[in-house]
């Protein structure tokens, strides 16, 4: 028997994996979410920031992670403008210029904020993180003058208030990153010279590296995952897509578990058989 | 312009997403046509992207509008690039490569140190962890960085080759060293299998939602 469960065939495995994954996105099980200490600390940091201030959110990612990252940024986005915060959001990768229109566009429409006023989309600009160094000392010229969509910086009467990217105009850097160029650029050319506070979210596979930078102070808490996201929706009383993603996640998980714990005890057996 | 998902679009990427799941089956030619449009529409996206967000508005703000023609020597530098294509001149597409690594060292060595140093600060440091007002001390805060003291030491010996491992001094700690870096690198794992399954909850959610359109 224990044979026979040592030489499933990975399609079956698949198969399972797709079942245990979609059923609870259907029918959700309705399992407990706790937060954690990282998560905490960095909704705290968003929730501390008072109306005017600027926060700098950080769109450095593609489609590949946004079931991951969509979420939280969504989150933030929204929990900033409700308390009355300016944000301006950056992307240091291409893709992330499409994934930051999206969440901006549609959470602005739902709280009412005005583009220009409240918020700025800055787009991408090529050559990172050497434009990024190159905004801390003149934004503008870095950016190429313009946002997104092509308006002229100086027709936004926010980015008034941001001609540098350093700690005089922004309070808070929140960075949402999937790898190279991402967090470690934003906290060796910016956080760490311009002395910025920065809170980070990242996929849950980078979270492991991630996590020295937070134990040291260097990262003001931290987003991980699809799990990450779903912490800072139930934070900020915003269910979302990541929290009615959880209860596949778990189910998911323990199915991996439980096949782990098979194969292994399949091969004790059949060595000592 | 939001994205919105017309039942066209919904069609296409219910098909890209099954086309590139085929590829769990095995490899397939219809997996590797979603492929190779995948990189035919990155490449393309690229370079609409650097026309559209930098080159252009460069142009047409910094250079024409604001008479920056300083510019014009970067942009000169970095065209050098392709003379290597021209065999009696090719040499001179090293100046732009030297010049872009000496930067790119100088750099990284001007801003790495201040990241790192806080990193090691923080490694050695003291262990103790007291309470705010400085009354006492935090017990399983102290015991948490303790461990992480001993782990990080013990890991760190398992890279120690300059005595052999059977030294009791440096192979008791290789050894616990060799757990603590598995247990690392099981969290990991742990870590990235929940990656994996967060991408396909997020295709689900965009099947189920979109193509077939049940509210989930």
């Amino acid at each position: 028997m224990w044979d026979r469960l040592m030489s499933i065939d990975k399609r079956v495995i698949y198969l399972l994996v797709a079942i245990a994954i979609a059923v609870p996105l259907i029918k959700p099980l309705g399992l407990p979410l706790s937060t954690s200490t990282e998560s905490e600390t960095a909704f705290n940091a968003v929730d501390a920031l008072k109306p005017g201030d600027i926060l700098w959110i950080g769109a450095d990612y593609g489609p590949s992670s946004a079931p991951e990252l969509d979420p939280m940024a969504v989150a933030i986005f929204r929990h900033a403008l409700k308390k009355g915060v300016k944000v301006v959001v950056y992307a240091m990768w291409q893709d992330g210029v499409q994934m930051s229109k999206n969440w901006t566009e549609l959470v602005s429409k739902e709280v009412g904020a005005k583009e220009g006023t409240d918020w700025v989309n800055l787009g991408w600009k090529p050559n990172n993180p050497v434009t990024l160094r190159q905004m801390t000392d003149d934004l503008w010229t870095a950016a190429a003058g313009v946002d997104v969509n092509g308006t002229p910086l100086s027709n936004l009467p926010l980015m008034e208030r941001v001609k540098k990217l350093d700690a005089s105009s922004v309070t808070l850097i929140f960075d949402l990153s999937t790898g190279s160029p991402g967090t470690a650029d934003y906290l060796q050319y910016v956080s760490e010279p311009k002395k910025i506070p920065m809170s980070v979210g990242v996929t849950a596979v980078s979270a492991p590296g991630a996590m020295p930078y937070v134990k040291s102070g260097q990262y003001t808490g931290i987003l991980s995952g699809m799990r990450g996201a779903a912490e800072y929706e139930l934070l900020s009383k915003a269910p979302g897509s990541a929290i009615k993603g959880m209860d596949a996640q778990s189910l998911g998980h323990a199915l991996i578990i439980l096949l782990i714990i098979l194969g292994n005890i399949g091969y004790v057996l059949r060595k000592r058989a | 312009m939001t994205w919105t998902w017309t039942p066209a679009a919904a069609w296409v990427g219910a098909i890209a997403t099954f086309a590139c799941l085929t590829y769990l089956w095995a490899e397939n030619p219809v997996f590797r046509a979603a492929e190779h449009i995948f990189v035919g529409l990155a490449s393309g996206f690229g370079i609409v992207g650097n026309w559209d967000q930098y080159i252009k508005p460069t142009i047409q703000t910094d250079i024409m509008k604001d008479g920056k023609f300083i510019y014009f020597i970067p942009i000169i530098i970095g065209l050098m690039i392709y003379l290597q294509y021209f065999p009696k001149v090719s040499w001179l597409a090293r100046y732009p490569m030297s010049f872009w690594v000496g930067y790119g060292v100088g750099y990284t060595l001007a801003f790495q140190p201040a990241v790192l140093i806080k990193q090691v600060v923080d490694s050695y440091g003291s262990k103790f962890a007291v309470t705010a007002k400085g009354g006492g001390i935090i017990f399983t805060q102290t015991l948490n960085n303790v461990l992480f003291w001993v782990f990080l030491l013990t890991a760190l010996s398992y890279f120690f080759f300059t005595v052999k491992r059977e030294n009791k001094l440096v192979g008791w700690p290789a050894w616990f060293g060799r757990w603590v870096i598995m247990v690392g690198l099981g969290a990991a794992f742990g870590n990235t299998v929940m990656a994996r399954i967060s991408l396909f909850i997020g295709r689900l959610q965009f099947l189920f939602t979109y193509w077939l359109q049940i509210k989930i």
